[in-house]
């Protein structure tokens, strides 16, 4: 199911941990290890896309397209529910690639926008 | 984890203008008028099919292939992999279709067997999604005509072959008997001859000829 077509409920990490739940109590059910198979692709497919445009940002700062293209992977993601993932990724990133902060401003600000939501996601300190 | 904000509630009940928002949002993009090498566009298209974009991958990879400047050919490729990442992930297959018709004339850089694996897929689900009868007939008519073409220029490919197989299976599990008998016919005019296409005809019942079975 392509992700763009369906809404989802829940953040992919908890609906992972949630179906992960299900299948503990019963391994057998073929329609749950389905499930877990499509979050499971869906999650990795966000973050991949998170990932690759963290690494092209970090080998190109400079590049406007890139820069364009990670904000607007990074707005799909929240119009997707998908807030805690933006979270993890804010959080891997700076570990990655051994920063304290996203320096650049614009992209500063649209992690800062995305991640200021109104209560449990407090806003990441800046630069 | 806790409960969904409601600003993330209202984002996700606005879902369904995204894509247009994205759509306009791309032709405003950075990456969009940055004129790209082959490599940038690959990088842009691999990640916008990664997020699941395929309305904007497609829509910038347009832009890119009409701009003068840059080789369209060196760009196929890339963009006949994006289409197939949106069939699997059940994109439009009307709209996939529509965009592979583009990339017909560039035989020298992109794998043919992989688009005309493509447009027949897509052809076989607008035949299954159709209400219509005749209209599904159309879509597997025109899905076997693909295969077949591509089966008479690449005889000896046996993935040309399997292909032809494929789109026939599906004509015939349609129950589109007369359409697998012209396809016979055809076959017979073209000399075309494969053992493992018997399955499809018995199913029909139609007679060997003396010679074998011609399909």
């Amino acid at each position: 199911m392509a992700i763009s077509k369906d809404p989802i409920k829940l953040g992919l990490e908890e609906e992972q941990k949630k179906v992960l739940d299900q299948l503990w109590e019963q391994p057998q059910d073929e329609a749950l290890q389905a499930n877990l198979v499509l979050v499971s692709k869906r999650l990795d497919s966000f973050k991949k896309s998170l990932f690759r445009c963290a690494s092209y940002f970090h080998a190109s700062p400079e590049n406007e397209g890139y820069i364009d293209l990670y904000k607007l992977v990074l707005e799909n993601a929240a119009l997707n529910g998908q807030h805690d993932l933006i979270e993890t990724h804010w959080k891997a990133f700076k570990e990655a690639f051994e920063v304290p902060e996203i320096t650049h401003e614009e992209l500063n600000d649209t992690f800062q926008k995305l991640l200021a939501t109104e209560d449990n996601h407090p806003a990441p300190e800046g630069p | 984890m806790p409960a969904l904000t409601a600003k993330q509630k209202e984002a996700i009940i606005k879902k369904p203008d995204i894509l247009n928002e994205d759509i306009m949002r791309t032709k405003r993009s950075r990456f969009n008028i940055r004129g790209p090498d082959t490599k940038y566009f690959e990088s842009v298209m691999n990640t916008l099919c990664d997020a699941g974009l395929y309305k904007v991958a497609i829509s910038y990879a347009k832009a890119s292939i009409t701009d003068a400047a840059l080789k369209p050919k060196n760009l196929m490729p890339a963009f006949l992999k994006t289409l197939e990442r949106a069939f699997d992930d059940d994109y439009d297959p009307q709209e996939i279709y529509n965009h592979t018709t583009s990339l017909d004339n560039f035989g020298d850089t992109i794998d043919m067997y992989k688009l005309v694996k493509l447009q027949a897929g897509c052809l076989i689900e607008l035949s299954k999604n159709s209400d219509a009868p005749e209209e599904s007939l159309k879509n597997c008519e025109n899905a076997l005509e693909k295969t077949r073409e591509f089966l008479l220029v690449n005889e000896k490919n046996p993935m040309a072959t399997a292909l032809y197989i494929w789109t026939l299976s599906f004509a015939a599990e349609e129950g589109f008997r007369d359409l697998v008998q012209s396809e016979q016919e055809l076959c017979k005019e073209n000399h075309i001859y494969d053992p493992r296409l018997n399955i499809t005809f018995d199913g029909f019942l139609l007679p060997p000829t003396n010679k074998g079975l011609y399909l």
